[in-house]
């Protein structure tokens, strides 16, 4: 093998071929090609969902799913970016529902569509079991459904997949807000913070952060005490 | 309890959702009976109705999953029956299993298409809790009965569900065309099963999600029929029938409404057991037997 | 066998021309006040290869209980070709049949019935 074959990886963008260092991430990678990101991107760190990447390798004809700034390249990578996954959140008011997961189906009625086929789990760069956590849905088990998805970004792989046409993001976030709401024991220290907020100890440092100019800003942001 | 049966239970989501007093009565019913009900672990939503067509795999796999996870679960505790209540569960887990057992091409994509658990080999049988009670015997049920609900008229009412379809054989747990299996275990609970010619008759099924005027024709016949007979409750076998038949009860005058209960609520009361019914309906059972006192 | 027999064929694994129409099937079926056609009257169109056998309400009225395939004498499955009649209809790209978001008095319905509803009216 060439000492170049060793390092650096062929890859495709837009079905344009380049070569780029093997170590590099997805997302280092496109940028190490010349090409500046306006979408797709974000936190950089696994964290955000933003940065969710298609792609197929030669001679392999699954689909891959997996997050541009955590995954390295592999030689021969087809990559395909999608800024962004459509879903459709429909409005739900926590304080009028119980914490059952019969009232996340009646929000998401599409969760009865679930084939068990698993395409979910297989999209997730999260590791995360997510024909699992819709299952324990089906089977009444909220608590399981909250522990088995705390790790969900949001990217929405799962939900394009999935041929039910579920969005099983939207879904555990409304199972996490009942569960958050009716079942956890509530922060105490937050409580008191947010009374805090309430009677306006803050409201004066606030309005001087909102009068200041962006030098005065970035000033005071250098300047900030880190340890208190 | 001494456990002389122990078997897989595929539990369905009726029965952890809307309707718990029918798993509720159940194990009330069993400790008594000595049978161990072990759910299957992870078990996945069947489908309620079957997929009929024959190049469908797809719906199959719900199915396919928790045999995968009773299968295993079987090796452990040594047995390979697999019991279920609801009878929307029975029918597609039963259809399924034949379909596997005889289908080798069918089997052979499914578990390659499962490729993140292990194949499922198809000696799993799929029983339905009321065959499980005949199979142990109906006369051995009635020796446990310490209140036996005499006085009590019960409809016995089957549904499709338990009986049909006839083809692939394997599916009816009794004559698709005048079955007795619920007749005779309203007998051996002491009660009598009323005159209900409309016993094998659809309750509407699907449809009360969006056609309900063709379950309020259906239901409001069942119910007419079982009235005519002189029933004091409605047997019911499935949660979605159930439903159906209570959706219409509301609709109706209160002189005109035959309650409706699972057979383990009937089985459970008679055992001595918890039956989990509402209490309105608890004492109007009471009143028909007699006044005896309940756990 | 005409293409839409075919296609039935396909779907159900039944084939229609075994049925001589003695009409066992509507007699049984619990649900023909509410159809515009029978069953084995659609039988017969699937037989003549008319499509108008696709635009009858009778397979979506159809509540899949079996009474039909149980009494059928040739052994026809009729439920089975009812289904494949509603898949023919539900596979073609930008059919739908039923909304789940827009479901009438779903707070009381129980997912049983959603489910069941859910599968048979989609793919």
């Amino acid at each position: 093998m060439s000492e170049e074959k060793k390092t650096m990886a062929t890859i495709y963008i837009m079905g344009k071929a380049y070569k780029v260092p093997n170590t590099l991430t997805i997302m280092k990678a496109i940028e190490y090609a010349g090409y500046r990101f306006i979408r797709s991107c974000g936190c950089r760190g696994g964290f955000c969902g933003s940065c969710t990447t298609f792609y197929r390798v030669k001679n392999d004809y699954k689909l891959y799913v997996d997050l541009a700034c955590q995954k390295r390249v592999e030689d021969e990578m087809y990559i395909v970016q999608l800024p962004f996954i459509p879903a459709e959140k429909p409005k739900w008011d926590l304080s009028k529902m119980k914490p059952t997961t019969d009232e996340v189906i009646r929000v998401f009625p599409e969760i009865t569509r679930c084939l068990s086929c698993n395409v979910c789990t297989e999209a997730c760069p999260q590791d995360i079991e997510v024909m699992r956590a819709i299952q324990a849905l089906r089977r009444g088990d909220l608590e399981d459904v909250v522990n088995l998805t705390f790790d969900c970004i949001s990217c929405g792989a799962c939900s394009i997949r999935c041929p039910a046409e579920i969005t099983h993001y939207q879904v555990f976030q409304l199972a996490r807000g009942l569960y958050g709401k009716y079942e956890t024991i509530p922060a105490k220290h937050l409580m008191e913070r947010v009374k805090e907020i309430e009677a306006g100890n803050f409201d004066d440092e606030l309005s001087k952060l909102m009068d200041m100019n962006v030098e005065k800003l970035k000033e005071s942001y250098q300047k900030r005490e880190i340890e208190k | 309890m001494v456990i002389m049966v122990e078997v897989l239970y595929y539990p369905g989501c009726s029965l952890k959702n809307t309707y718990p007093e029918f798993e509720k009565s159940t194990y009330a019913a069993c400790e008594k009976l000595g049978i161990n009900l072990v759910e299957i672990p992870e078990w996945n939503c069947c489908g309620v109705v079957p997929s009929l067509a024959a190049d469908n795999v797809m719906r199959h796999l719900g199915a396919v999953r928790s045999f995968i996870n009773a299968q295993e679960k079987g090796k452990e505790i040594g047995t390979n029956v697999v019991v279920t209540l609801c009878s929307m569960c029975y029918n597609v887990l039963k259809r399924v299993n034949l379909i596997l057992k005889e289908q080798v091409d069918t089997l052979k994509n499914v578990n390659d298409f499962i490729d993140d658990q292990p194949d499922y080999v198809p000696e799993l049988e799929v029983v339905h809790f009321l065959n499980l009670l005949k199979n142990v015997g109906f006369d051995k049920l009635k020796e446990k009965v310490v209140t036996p609900l005499r006085g009590l008229k019960v409809a016995p009412y089957y549904g499709c569900a338990l009986l049909r379809p006839d083809r692939p054989k394997g599916v009816p747990i009794d004559d698709p065309e005048n079955p007795t299996v619920i007749e005779n275990f309203i007998r051996s609970i002491g009660a009598e099963p009323a005159e209900f010619p409309f016993k094998t008759e659809c309750c509407g099924n699907y449809h009360i999600v969006f056609e309900p005027s063709i379950v309020e024709m259906r239901t409001k016949k069942i119910i007419g029929s079982a009235r005519s007979g002189k029933a004091d409750v409605i047997l019911s076998p499935c949660p979605l029938c159930t439903y159906n038949l209570q959706h219409e009860n509301e609709a109706l005058d209160r002189s005109e409404q035959v309650p409706v209960v699972f057979f383990t609520q009937l089985l459970a009361l008679s055992l001595g057991a918890k039956s989990h019914l509402s209490t309105e309906i608890k004492n109007q059972i009471l009143k028909k037997i007699g006044g005896k006192k309940f756990v | 066998m005409n293409e839409l027999a075919e296609r039935v064929k396909e779907i159900s694994d039944q084939n229609v021309y075994s049925c001589y129409q003695c009409g066992n099937c509507s007699a049984g079926c619990m649900f023909t006040d509410e159809m515009d056609t029978l069953p084995h009257q659609v039988i017969a169109l699937v037989q003549m290869e008319d499509k108008d056998a696709l635009e009858k309400n009778t397979s979506w009225i159809c509540a899949s209980c079996f009474v039909c395939s149980v009494r059928c004498p040739r052994g026809l499955d009729v439920a089975a070709i009812m289904e494949a009649l509603r898949e023919i209809k539900i596979r073609e790209r930008g059919f739908r049949k039923i909304d789940l978001r827009k479901i009438k008095d779903i707070e009381k319905l129980p997912q049983i019935a959603i489910t069941a509803a859910a599968q048979k009216f989609t793919w």
